[in-house]
């Protein structure tokens, strides 16, 4: 019984791995398309992410450089918009994870990406993304908000 | 070949083969009942959230006013928003993950009108645009404004969206979304994979039992046929018969106990190995000639068993005159290129239902066979109803009889032609039963080399003993030559003797000539050697017929020798049997060996036996076997009694 109790922990792991590694994949599509779409001709792209939700997507995308000094970043991805400092907020492309930080803080942030209620969910700032002179394909225009 | 007592293995390995296909059909069949069993409960759900859905639009239809532009009711007024969301709340548990509301504003995006989520980053605010993942559907959805749902399959969690339209609100439309967690359906799910284990582990254990079985039958398979079945020939060896006795219904079948007439003599000329093949292809040609459901048993060297089942087209005894004629014709090559063929007798029990047991209806076949051997061989003897009417009795009968001492004797009395004086009488066992008195050809052969054969054998003796105590007179007993080669009836006739030593010079141990010696000759003509060197006298009966043969005199010194009945009855008609006679006569008389002629019918007979000088007379003439002393002083003929037994 312990070795097939064994094999049942082993399928499991795999499982869970794949199912893991499968739920970062979509992030990271989703991520690299939303860095796609606001950074389209910027070919030297600089992340700075600083959020739990998002701290394995250097894992995943190799396309973009990742960044630990905000200030040198173009695009931030946050969780506590509060614990960025000022000077990396304004001029500086940011994204929240939580709706809540978008709504109250939408002469900030550029937008939000977060997962609610197992949905991958992307809204554009309108008034953030007409700051940074940010024309979204139309197919995109039903994320702005 | 039948394979009694192994039938319930196969029958055993059938079931649990049937079983293993029908678990491997259940098995397979499996995922089907988890799909019918998760659309159940789909269906379930669904009628539930149908049921929720209708509930709410019930509640909400009587704190809103419907008529109201509801979009800007709510974004005023945030108290009825939070109780919105409270209501929707009361309708989360393990399996309502989710549950919220729907609206699409005019430009056809989705937006919450409401969200009952407890956690703070899973509840979407009223307005806040929502992102299906298969927009398509829920397109689909709201534009047939029907209840509507789908399977979860790319988000973590979720089993299935349900889309229930509230046609409450005017102007907008709108869906309760309840969205149902794995939770439940895992829980159905492991309880039906539990059961799908099960099945797997059921097939395994059936697995393991079919091997076990099939081993366990190989097993017994080979000790099956070490224990039951004869290397030589193929067929039965006669240990079958303790199984054949346990199951076999008489009625059903006929015994035929066949010997192949003279086989030591291929043995002493072709030698042992020539022998072989001459059984090995007579038990060929049988098998060859019976049907499957038919038994051959090699019951001894020579001599087969034929359990025949009758429900057969032909006519039985067509069918064993046919076998007969088969074995006969059949040859075997030996190595110089020449064939060898040998006949066989054949006795049949037609009527073994008749009998108790099969041991005593194969006794029945085979005193059929004995019929056969000794009426010259190579041929058939049928036993049948009629003859079981003449009154045969059963072993356990006889037995009972024996135990109980109703061996009775009758004594035949001898006439000494040269005297005129009955000097000796053939004592003649009957068994008696109440009023009924039974012939030794109605049970001897039954317990032929049994136990209770000497039994009854010990009881004669005694009796015999018990008359020459009292009168004193020579008395002779029948005997079988091969009776001595049983050494413990040997020792029986020998403690007897023993005991009345001081009677047994008027013993005499008639030997029977209805058999031949065989390979053990040496050894019984040493025993009856022993007997005759004790005191008592030996007598060969039937002399000049059957067995007996002037060799004897090479190997063995009788007494008195008996003359065939048959000659004697044809003394006075065939001038061969007289020659005979007298030549034998002579012999006898060089030799110093008394004469005694049998079946003396009458006076002629007597009066020609007297001129050829035979010494003694025996026949219904002289006087019938009477359960006492007949005694002189008589006048021949009268004697005659025609009532006797």
């Amino acid at each position: 019984m312990a070795v097939l109790k064994k094999i049942v922990l082993l399928f499991s792991t795999i499982f869970i791995l794949v199912a893991s590694t499968n739920t970062n994949l979509i992030k990271a599509s989703l991520f690299s398309l939303i860095v796609e779409l606001l950074e389209r001709d910027n070919p030297y792209v600089q992340v700075y992410i600083d959020s739990k939700e998002y701290k394995d997507i250097p894992k995943y995308v190799k396309k973009y450089k990742f960044t630990q000094n905000c200030l040198d970043a173009d695009i931030l991805f946050v969780d506590k918009l509060s614990e960025l400092p000022k000077e990396c907020i304004y001029e500086h492309k940011v994204f929240v994870t939580r709706y809540i930080d978008f709504i109250k803080n939408k002469d900030k942030v550029i937008g939000a990406f977060f997962w609610q209620k197992g949905r991958p969910t992307i809204i554009f700032n309108k008034q953030m993304l007409d700051y940074f002179g940010i024309t979204l394909p139309p197919k995109y225009s039903k994320y702005i908000d | 070949m039948r394979y009694v007592g192994l039938k319930k293995y196969i029958y055993f390995l059938i079931l649990i083969f049937v079983m293993f296909l029908l678990t491997v059909f259940l098995y397979l069949k499996f995922d089907q009942v988890v799909k019918t069993t998760s659309k159940e409960f789909q269906n379930l759900k669904i009628h539930e959230a149908k049921h929720n859905a209708l509930s709410i639009s019930h509640i909400l239809s009587s704190w809103i006013d419907t008529s109201a532009d509801v979009l800007q009711l709510l974004s005023e007024d945030e108290t009825l928003r939070q109780k919105i969301d409270d209501l929707l709340s009361a309708f989360i548990n393990d399996e309502n993950r989710y549950v919220y509301v729907i609206y699409e504003d005019k430009d056809h995006n989705f937006r919450y009108l409401a969200d009952g989520s407890l956690d703070e980053n899973e509840r979407g605010f009223f307005g806040q645009k929502f992102f299906p993942l298969e927009e398509r559907k829920w397109r689909k959805a709201f534009a047939s404004d029907k209840p509507t749902i789908f399977m979860q399959e790319n988000i973590d969690n979720l089993w299935i969206t349900m889309l229930s339209p509230l046609n409450i609100f005017k102007n907008i439309k709108s869906f309760l979304v309840i969205d149902l967690s794995t939770t439940a359906y895992q829980k159905i799910k492991a309880i039906l994979l539990k059961l799908k284990r099960f099945l797997k582990y059921l097939l395994f254990f059936f697995i393991v039992i079919f091997l076990l079985i099939s081993f366990l039958y190989f097993f017994l398979y080979r000790e099956y046929r070490r224990t039951f079945v004869d290397s030589l020939t193929g067929a039965y060896n006669r240990n079958f018969l303790t199984q054949l006795e346990k199951s076999i219904d008489l009625q059903k079948y006929a015994l035929a106990m066949i010997d192949l007439d003279y086989f030591k003599l291929i043995n002493d000329l072709y030698g042992h190995d020539v022998g072989d093949e001459v059984i090995k292809k007579i038990a060929k040609t049988i098998t060859t000639n019976i049907r499957s459901e038919d038994i051959l048993i090699r019951y001894g060297g020579d001599e087969f068993l034929l359990v025949a089942r009758k429900n057969r087209s032909e006519d039985f005894k067509n069918f064993f005159e046919r076998l007969h004629r088969i074995i006969n014709e059949t040859s075997t090559s030996i190595n110089d290129g020449d064939r060898v063929k040998i006949t066989s007798s054949i006795g049949v029990n037609l009527v073994p239902y008749l009998e108790e047991t099969l041991s005593d209806a194969i006794k029945k076949a085979d005193m059929e066979l004995y019929h056969a051997k000794n009426g010259g061989r190579n041929r058939l003897k049928f036993y049948e109803e009629a003859d079981a009417t003449i009154g045969y009795l059963s072993f356990n009968k006889i037995s009972q009889l024996i135990k109980e001492g109703n061996v009775v004797l009758h004594f035949q009395p001898i006439f000494n032609i040269r005297t005129k004086k009955i000097d000796k009488y053939e004592a003649l066992a009957r068994l008696k039963d109440g009023d009924k008195l039974y012939l030794p050809h109605q049970f001897l052969l039954t317990i032929f080399q049994t136990n209770v054969y000497r039994e009854f054998a010990r009881q004669v003796l005694q009796k015999a003993f018990e008359m020459i105590k009292k009168e004193r007179v020579t008395i002779s007993i029948n005997f079988n030559k091969s009776d001595f080669a049983d050494e413990e009836y040997f020792n029986t006739i020998k403690e007897l003797i023993e005991k009345n030593r001081a009677y047994r010079q008027f013993l005499v141990l008639e030997l029977l000539e209805n058999e031949e010696l065989k390979g053990d000759d040496e050894r019984i003509l040493a025993k009856i050697d022993y007997f005759q060197k004790s005191g008592c006298k030996i007598a060969l009966d039937d002399f000049g017929s059957g067995y007996s043969n002037f060799n004897y005199f090479l190997t063995m010194e009788p007494d008195i020798i008996k003359l065939d009945g048959s000659l004697i009855t044809q003394l006075n008609t065939n001038p061969n049997a007289k020659k005979l006679i007298q030549s034998i006569v002579l012999f006898a008389k060089h030799i110093g060996i008394e004469t005694i002629g049998e079946f003396v019918e009458d006076e002629e007979t007597l009066r020609m036996m007297e001129r050829l000088g035979i010494d003694g007379a025996q026949g219904y003439y002289i006087g019938k076997p009477k359960p006492y002393l007949q005694r002189e002083p008589f006048e021949i003929g009268r004697r005659v009694d025609t009532d006797a037994a």
